[in-house]
């Protein structure tokens, strides 16, 4: 039960997704243990599923929600406090790309 | 000062004034001093805000206030839950520094009952992870014996409690993050039903699996916080209303035994000690019933795809733009390439990787949702299954505590160390680990009860009884000066 080893190109694409810069060591690591990982999850193919609801969210009562009524809320110095740059009341960031800034 | 063998016994000399919580924070502050050079089991530790606390708390009870339920009683918080107070990073490099604007709801709970929180405990990266390893603070190593692990992701706590820095440690639980290290250190511990302690404040590592829980040295110390812990939390959109069902007689319990999940345990000593436990439970009444959960075989791919891909979403909060790590870019996208680059670890990155695979279009019904419709065949079984009996018990861990290193190279063997503990978490039952002898080397090993949801009382009920029998307190190296 193999699956085709994943490409060099599959990982990069995975690594765009993930907003991740990988060195050329770990593009060849990466694309290796993914080809395991993937091989490892393909058990799950033969097992009978058909009709078989998923399962997303796990709790034994409904959701329980909250009152729809305005409550206080972190103040804005306290959230930017963390932020690495900020400016103006919010927090800075670099150009997003072909932008000025 | 003579050091009382449990929380509850403290609280009983606090009560007494035999003890003040005063001394009971600097016994614990002098173990942190003396040993925790080689442990490693904290990443952040408050010993002048804890000597406060504990002189505020002995000059109220002088002064005859009424106190909390854990007043002067000293604790650790796995990193991963977030304080006001004191720094808080996941031990991940992409959090060095951060300080959260808020308390994680248990952490304020425990607080306002009069515990007093000593310092933050070591983990596994974001909590992925079975052996404290994978920290980028540094490894953790079981006070046992130091040549092994605490288990991981919530090694630091199981260390911090088995080492006597304080009388309990609240971790969370994935897929065995409290258990396997409950195990290894000779802990007692409970991942609950899904709901009944909140999440507020815990970082994620996949919501839909994780859960808190306290780490004791005793069942009765573990009925105690469970107590003090449960209860609703509007800020946790999955946290329950509902009432723990009362505690069952032994007498009369059918007690589920999985026959073929045993077979794949190759150390004896831990097929010898569960088979004592259940001869324990016979001689207490108990039924002892064969019971199957056909699908626990594929619990490793089901669990391994679920976590990747609610990890791979929920991790991408680590922008480098409100919080945390940035490294410096011009442009927007390198910036949040380069810091989450360098502010992740190996395994970090690779469950990232991994999800974002699984995520993508046209690998989402193959992978997610066939894991997700997977999940729910193990739901199904755990439905049938508690049919037939009342509770069932495994071995939390296949083997006692590993050697440090000894796993580190395939990713994939290091999985396998969660076997037992994972198809629990999948089907969100309760389960707690208590401990059930020492082997040959004097490692210290657990025993797994799985009950139905809200059945957390019998569970406890269930423990203690194995406890009075197979107990291994007085080894604990807390109470035997020698650590490790």
């Amino acid at each position: 039960m193999s699956s085709l080893p994943i490409t060099r190109e599959q990982i990069l694409r995975v690594a765009e997704l993930s907003r991740i810069a990988l060195t050329e060591e770990e593009i060849e690591q990466y694309a290796r243990e993914l080809t395991h990982f993937v091989d490892m999850l393909s058990v799950l193919d033969t097992i009978d599923k058909d009709g078989v609801p998923p399962t997303v969210t796990l709790t034994f009562d409904p959701i329980a929600q909250r009152d729809d009524k305005l409550e206080p809320s972190l103040p804005r110095d306290e959230a930017l406090a963390m932020g690495p740059v900020t400016s103006d009341g919010g927090f800075a960031v670099p150009k997003i790309l072909g932008g000025e800034g | 000062m003579s050091a009382p063998r449990d929380l509850i016994e403290a609280l009983e000399s606090l009560e007494a004034g035999t003890l003040t919580a005063s001394e009971l924070v600097d016994d614990a502050l002098g173990r942190i001093e003396a040993h925790d050079g080689e442990i490693g089991a904290l990443l952040a530790l408050d010993a002048e805000g804890a000597r406060e606390r504990a002189r505020t708390i002995d000059e109220k009870r002088k002064s005859g206030e009424t106190l909390g339920r854990l007043a002067g009683i000293p604790f650790t918080l796995k990193d991963n839950f977030v304080t006001k107070g004191l720094p808080t990073t996941a031990a991940s490099k992409m959090l060095e520094g951060y300080r959260a604007p808020f308390s994680a709801t248990l952490a304020e709970k425990l607080e306002a009952e009069g515990a007093i929180l000593l310092g933050k405990a070591n983990l596994d990266e974001f909590a992925m992870g079975s052996s404290t390893e994978r920290s980028a603070a540094h490894p953790t190593r079981n006070p046992w014996d130091r040549s092994r692990v605490p288990g991981g992701s919530s090694g630091g706590s199981a260390a911090a409690v088995a080492a006597g820095y304080g009388y309990f440690s609240v971790g969370s639980d994935t897929g065995g993050s409290l258990r396997q290290p409950a195990a290894f250190c000779g802990l007692n511990t409970l991942k609950p039903t899904v709901g009944v302690f909140s999440r507020y404040g815990l970082i994620q590592l996949a919501p839909s699996l994780d859960q808190p829980g306290p780490l004791t040295r005793s069942v009765r110390d573990l009925q105690l916080l469970t107590e003090v812990m449960r209860g609703h939390d509007p800020l946790d959109s999955w946290s329950s209303k509902r009432e723990l069902a009362p505690a069952r007689d032994i007498q009369g319990l059918r007690v589920g035994i999985l026959k073929p999940a045993l077979e794949r345990v190759e150390h004896e000593p831990i097929r010898d000690a569960h088979d004592a436990v259940l001869e324990t439970l016979r001689a207490h009444g108990a039924e002892i019933v064969e019971i199957e959960i056909p699908h626990a075989n594929i619990a490793l791919p089901t669990y391994h795809a679920i976590v990747a891909a609610e990890c791979s979403s929920g991790m991408a909060r680590y922008d480098g733009v409100r919080y945390g790590k940035r490294v410096s870019k011009d442009e927007l996208f390198e910036m949040m390439e380069a810091t989450r680059a360098q502010g992740f670890g190996e395994e970090v990155k690779r469950r990232i990787l991994f999800g974002a695979y699984l995520l993508m279009e046209e690998n989402v019904e193959r992978f997610v949702q066939g894991a997700r419709r997977a999940r729910t065949l193990i739901r199904r079984d755990f439905d049938a299954a508690f049919e037939r009996c009342d509770l069932f018990v495994t071995p939390t861990t296949a083997t006692p505590a590993f050697e440090l290193d000894n796993r580190g190279d395939d990713p994939l063997a290091m999985y396998l160390s969660d076997y037992f503990t994972l198809p629990a978490s999948l089907a969100g039952m309760p389960a707690v680990s208590t401990p059930m002898g020492v082997d040959a080397d004097g490692l210290p090993l657990g025993i797994q009860l799985v009950g139905a949801p809200f059945t957390e009382a019998t569970l406890l009920r269930v423990a203690a009884a194995i406890e009075e029998k197979h107990g291994i307190l007085d080894r604990l190296p807390a109470l035997n000066g020698g650590i490790g």
